[in-house]
């Protein structure tokens, strides 16, 4: 019953979107308010439809409804409630409706935001747009990829075949979310520039408009980038957490590029130039999660995880072929009026130049992750020899691409905008120079050898100083100024000015981020070994202890877990338990479940990789120095982009 | 005008350093990838350091010591025959989603002479993928008991 609400809903979702998308087009076209009004109560109602349609499925997934297809493949009785819940997403046929929703509610949103505005055209022009991108998935969902399928009575099963076990974790939980509310979240500022282009409202009102959804679409994604690495370090068992497979670069590439964005825009809305790069930049954002969202459920390129071969890819085809060619068609219908009245650049020292160095080293980047993904398709096609490159060949070109990307970020802020001073650059840079020079030599003295690590912990502390540097200058002027005393000072600075200081605190992340990975790339330490009770082995500065063995059971699997003491310096500091699951219905497919000792220094992972019936286990320990802070910097970065999210507490607002 | 010449050149010669990166590093770490019955047919195609190919594990083929961590196997293309396959050969810890008629991807070597490919990398695909019709019987928890040490 609730099912057939869920599809039925489904249904009048797809006719209403191709209504709502008839409707604001004529507003547009006829310039009559009726219309777009009535658009945008079509919106609103899709999202309520949506809302029905994902409850409906929830709903099932908790019942333990066997008969939708769906659920039948991706749960059973016996699995945890919120596990239930995240299988939800665990398949492309869930995962293509939270699509759906993330959309419907986002358009809802800006639908909202925008229902006063009467006198931009580009706005009903956008709801257009996000109705032909919700059109397109509506058409999946509804009869390629129906997550309301039903089986047939006689093949309904008592239970569900069940979740992965992999995908049975907290990190499966929230990455896939995160990774499509940031896929989704680009349509927006998509929509805005497809519309721009086509009312020809090309000043940066509607680059302001979108500037907060762009930021909460490049956070989410981010988020869920860091979140799925996470869950590889801890789930997957082979001591890293970033492998370069097609798929974990199809969710990055968008996020090299809309990083690009989101630097570019600030020089469009402060010295009216880059236009059409901009332009440009959000058009192969949106496309790249397009192409993400269908590279997963393809099965075209080798990937070790991606999920099963699916009829979509036609349709995907199309789709992003259609938009492409519409998206740049306009474009360069539009290419006079975007050159027109754009300011130049001056001076190579210049805060533009620094921004544009950044964009060219940033595509640069999603460029080479781009054509060594797609290496093996593109030198079939050319030479009919399938040729791939693995995380060597990334490493290689992206490392020094990264270090020059660290630095940037380092100077950018200290250049003043359109010219600099030799006296500006004096005034600004030795400080932090110092630091760099510093932090190399003692690098190098403590017989750190290691070219690119020592650069990227010298360049971190750069960067850093010359955030420290700005915080301390703008409390200074405060103080000045206003006679704040330097805390109430900090205080309003981040309080009025939340874009550039809270963008400060995302950098600080992002170095952080920086500095863990350049620990646990350069210096990790790797052992294997097998065991017997009461033996031991070394793992750099520790010693594992095997003591013991137990059985653990659960109601949808069996452990095997191992007790290892672990002793450092002859102490006994910490007793980890790795263990091998059995899931009842993986019987073949053991999972380890890895143990870690956490800390600011390093990570001690320890995983069991095998066991036999004498008790003889095989052990592998791993040392990660500085891993932890890639989290760490990840959380920094979503509070600095939360914070820039928060309303502006600045200027009176100036509306347009 | 000509102050855009300049940094047109400036971005230029960046997008070529970056080009000659890729080139380069295509050059060096690329490596052919190909199926089982490809690489016997042309063994000479691999490069100095190897090549890269995708097969399935035959099934009783699989032989894990387990103190000296050495797997061996035969691989085969999934719709070839068992005959048409390599031995393999792979020193390091056995994945846990391991198992027979797993897809998996290696990094190495191939000696014709042998039929042996040493390999230096063993990926499993993500088993995720069952997009069967049918749901399978319910699973055997008897069975199931008895890949579980006992006792212990």
């Amino acid at each position: 019953m609730l099912i057939d609400i869920g599809r039925i809903s489904l249904n009048i979702t797809l006719v209403l979107a191709v209504y709502v998308a008839v409707s604001s087009l004529t507003g547009a076209l006829k310039k009559d308010l009726r219309f777009v009004v009535s658009a945008r109560r079509g919106i609103y109602a899709i999202f309520c439809l949506i809302s029905v349609s994902s409850a409906a499925l929830l709903y099932a997934f908790i019942t333990d409804n066997f008969a939708l297809k769906y659920v039948a493949s991706y749960s059973e009785k016996n699995l945890n409630i919120h596990y239930k819940i995240s299988a939800f997403w665990g398949g492309n046929d869930g995962s293509l409706l939270f699509w759906l929703f993330a959309l419907s509610l986002f358009a809802a949103l800006m639908a909202f935001q925008n229902r006063k505005d009467k006198n931009h055209r580009f706005i009903p022009f956008a709801y257009t747009v996000l109705m032909i991108i919700m059109i397109f998935f509506l058409v999946l969902t509804s009869f390629v990829t129906n997550p309301f399928e039903l089986l047939p009575p006689y093949m309904v099963p008592a239970d569900g075949r069940g979740l992965n076990p992999m995908l049975q974790t907290y990190g499966m939980m929230f990455h896939p979310p995160a990774l499509l509310l940031g896929y989704v979240g680009f349509s927006i500022p998509f929509a805005f520039a497809v519309a721009a282009l086509i009312t020809g409202e090309l000043d940066s009102l509607w680059i302001k408009r979108t500037r907060k959804w762009t930021l909460l679409a490049w956070v989410l994604l981010g988020l869920g980038n860091i979140l799925g690495s996470e869950w590889a370090y801890d789930e997957l068992g082979w001591g890293g957490y970033w492998a370069w497979d097609p798929v974990e670069n199809a969710s990055f590439i968008p996020w090299l590029t809309a990083t690009a964005y989101l630097h570019s825009v600030m020089i469009q809305e402060r010295r009216n130039m880059l236009k059409v790069w901009n332009m440009f930049l959000i058009i192969i954002t949106f496309s790249f999660t397009i192409f993400g969202t269908f590279l997963v459920r393809s099965g075209v390129l080798q990937s070790v995880h991606d999920f099963g071969v699916s009829e979509m890819g036609p349709y995907f085809v199309i789709f992003m072929a259609l938009t492409a060619i519409i998206a740049f068609g306009l474009m360069l219908y539009r290419y006079e009026d975007l050159r027109s009245g754009n300011n130049q650049l001056e001076s190579f020292i210049s805060r533009e130049s620094t921004f544009l160095l950044n964009n060219l080293i940033l595509l640069g980047l999603a460029f080479a992750t781009l054509w060594g993904s797609m290496f093996p398709l593109i030198s079939e096609l050319v030479t009919g020899n399938k040729i791939t490159v693995g995380p060597p060949f990334f490493e290689q070109v992206n490392t020094p691409l990264f270090l020059i990307l660290l630095i940037i970020t380092g100077i950018c802020p200290l250049i003043g905008w359109r010219k600099a001073s030799s006296q500006n650059l004096k005034k600004n840079f030795i400080i932090p120079t110092i630091f760099l020079v510093i932090t190399g030599v003692l690098l190098l003295a403590l017989g750190i050898r290691h070219i690119y690590a020592t650069l990227s912990f010298s360049f971190s502390s750069f960067v850093l100083v010359t955030i420290i540097m700005e915080y301390y200058r703008g409390i200074k002027a405060r103080g000045k100024i206003k006679g704040e005393n330097p805390f109430t000072a900090l205080f309003m600075l981040l309080w009025k000015n939340k874009r550039r200081y809270g963008g400060y605190i995302i950098h600080v992340g992002v170095v952080m981020i920086f500095i863990g990975v350049t620990g646990s790339q350069a210096f990790v330490t790797e052992t294997a070994q097998s065991l017997r009770i009461g033996e031991s082995m070394n793992v750099g500065k520790f010693r594992l202890q095997y003591d013991d063995v137990k059985i653990k059971r659960k109601p949808n699997y069996e452990a095997v877990v191992v007790f290892l003491s672990v002793y450092e310096a002859g102490r006994k500091i910490d007793t980890i338990l790795p263990e091998k699951r059995w899931y009842n219905k993986f019987p073949e497919e053991p999972t380890s479940e890895v143990a870690l000792m956490r800390s600011l220094k390093e990570d001690l992972f320890v995983i069991l990789a095998s066991i036999e019936r004498s008790g003889t286990i095989m052990v592998k320990g791993i040392i990660n120095p500085l891993i932890n802070w890639i989290w760490l910097g990840a959380i920094v970065s979503c509070i600095g982009g939360i914070y820039v999210l928060l309303p502006d507490g600045g200027k009176k607002k100036v509306k347009s | 005008m000509k102050k855009n010449h300049k940094f047109m050149v400036a971005a230029v010669v960046i997008i070529i350093a970056i080009g000659y990166l890729v080139f380069i590093g295509i050059k060096e770490s690329g490596v052919y990838f190909m199926t089982v019955a490809e690489l016997k047919a042309r063994p000479d195609s691999q490069a100095e350091d190897g090549v890269r190919i995708s097969g399935s594990v035959i099934e009783d083929s699989i032989e894990y010591v387990n103190d000296k961590m050495l797997l061996t196997f035969k691989a085969k293309d999934e719709e070839s025959d068992d005959n048409d396959y390599v031995n393999v050969m792979y020193k390091g810890v056995k994945p846990d989603s391991f198992k027979a008629d797993a897809q998996v991807i290696l990094e190495g070597k191939y000696s014709i002479d042998e039929n042996l490919f040493r390999a230096t990398t063993l990926l499993v695909k993500c088993p995720s993928r069952y997009e069967e019709e049918t749901p399978p019987p319910d699973y055997n928890l008897k069975e199931h008991k008895k890949i579980i040490v006992d006792g212990a």
